[in-house]
């Protein structure tokens, strides 16, 4: 039976909206293959021998300044490192997400994830650039209308990893305007704000201001 | 102001960078960076500032008081190496958490209104003609999400003998 490794890469590992991405792969994946689920949040690559075991890896990370974050940077260069010794026949899947509207953001860090494959010898199956990461709770409500493309690329990427298969790059964003989005991500953080004490004008502070 | 953010060795330092004077801030590994934990402690707790006091916890202050910012750096799968990618992320507090539109994309309001002219140095003894295009993307990407100009994209091909991998 095909082995996939589901590998969260945001440093919030389960509290994080990627987890939100690898629950809904993990729905549609559960009953073709087995599934190693392997956080990758400290830096260092914990447990290789689980992810060797894998003939499929999926990476889903958050986009960190146009890139992979540094934590998950340090990881890939670790697996390097243990492909000199043992070059396994991997094929890797890489989906994005990102807090904009636009998921061709991701672009960038999803050509990394190529090179990556590229300088270990791995077979590279497909990119997934996903926006709105602000909102990726709300794929836990099943078939949610401002879900629906993200699910469907989802959906889409599941079938090419039961093939082991090569596709196009894929982006996928919320279903409804880039308005709205912006203006509920932005409530959203002023909420936190609020309960940290702090005002609108706190938050735009400059360095040297009281 | 000048701000230089390097991976170099110390005594590879000493032969490519320019030393530190009242013009000249310099960044490199000294001590232990930790990586950025996406708080938003930088946007919601501290504005402007990393909740994480490790000596690196003020980038939002330090690129605000820039006009040039020059990055050198291993290439690394087309990116930055793992230290200067770190120092990016934990940079953030240089933009505000709110968003507008710039050319016809969402990025982070600016918190300050200082013009960065950006350049960067990327080596390596074999970076693949893949990995620059990726890299002057990045370049590019960064420079539009923090509100500078680039100036220039370099890549030196040989090892200059950054920190251990």
């Amino acid at each position: 039976m095909l082995k996939v490794a589901l590998i969260n890469g945001s440093p919030k590992a389960e509290r994080s909206n990627s987890q939100h991405i690898i629950d809904e792969l993990k729905e549609e994946l559960k009953e073709d293959c087995r599934i190693e689920e392997i956080p990758m949040h400290t830096g260092r690559v914990e447990n290789p021998r689980k992810l060797f075991s894998c003939s499929v890896w999926v990476f889903v990370f958050p986009l960190y300044v146009d890139a992979v974050p540094s934590h998950l940077l340090r990881c890939l260069q670790q697996l390097e490192s243990y492909m000199a010794l043992e070059q396994p026949s991997v094929t890797v899947y890489a989906v994005v997400q990102n807090g904009f509207y636009e998921a061709e953001q991701n672009q960038p860090a999803m050509e990394m994830m190529e090179n990556w494959c590229a300088r270990c010898y791995l077979n590279w199956g497909m990119g997934v650039g996903v926006g709105g990461g602000g909102m990726l709770t709300m794929l836990d409500q099943k078939h949610n209308f401002c879900m629906l493309n993200i699910e469907e690329t989802l959906g889409s990427l599941a079938e090419c990893i039961l093939e082991e298969k090569n596709a196009p790059v894929q982006f996928a964003e919320p279903n409804l305007p880039r308005k709205i989005y912006q203006l509920a991500a932005e409530k959203s953080l002023q909420k936190t704000a609020k309960a940290n004490g702090l005002t609108r004008e706190d938050l735009r502070k400059r360095a040297g201001e009281d | 102001m000048r701000l230089i953010i390097h991976d170099l060795l110390r005594e590879q330092a000493e032969l490519f960078i320019p030393p530190q004077d009242e013009e000249t801030k310099i960044i490199y590994e000294k001590g232990r960076i930790h990586p950025c934990t996406g708080c938003f402690g930088c946007w919601l707790q501290t504005p402007g500032t990393c909740v994480m006091k490790d000596g690196y916890h003020k980038m939002g202050k330090e690129l605000s008081r820039c006009d040039e910012l020059m990055i050198v750096s291993r290439c690394v799968y087309g990116g930055f190496s793992p230290f200067v990618k770190n120092v990016l992320d934990r940079s953030i507090g240089y933009v505000l958490p709110e968003f507008e539109i710039r050319n016809g994309e969402m990025h982070h309001a600016l918190r300050y209104s200082n013009t960065i002219r950006m350049r960067v140095l990327f080596y390596g003894s074999d970076i693949a003609e893949w990995e620059k295009e990726t890299a002057r993307r990045i370049v590019e990407a960064n420079a539009e999400n923090l509100g500078c100009t680039v100036e220039e994209v370099v890549f030196e091909m040989q090892d200059l003998g950054g920190l251990p991998c």
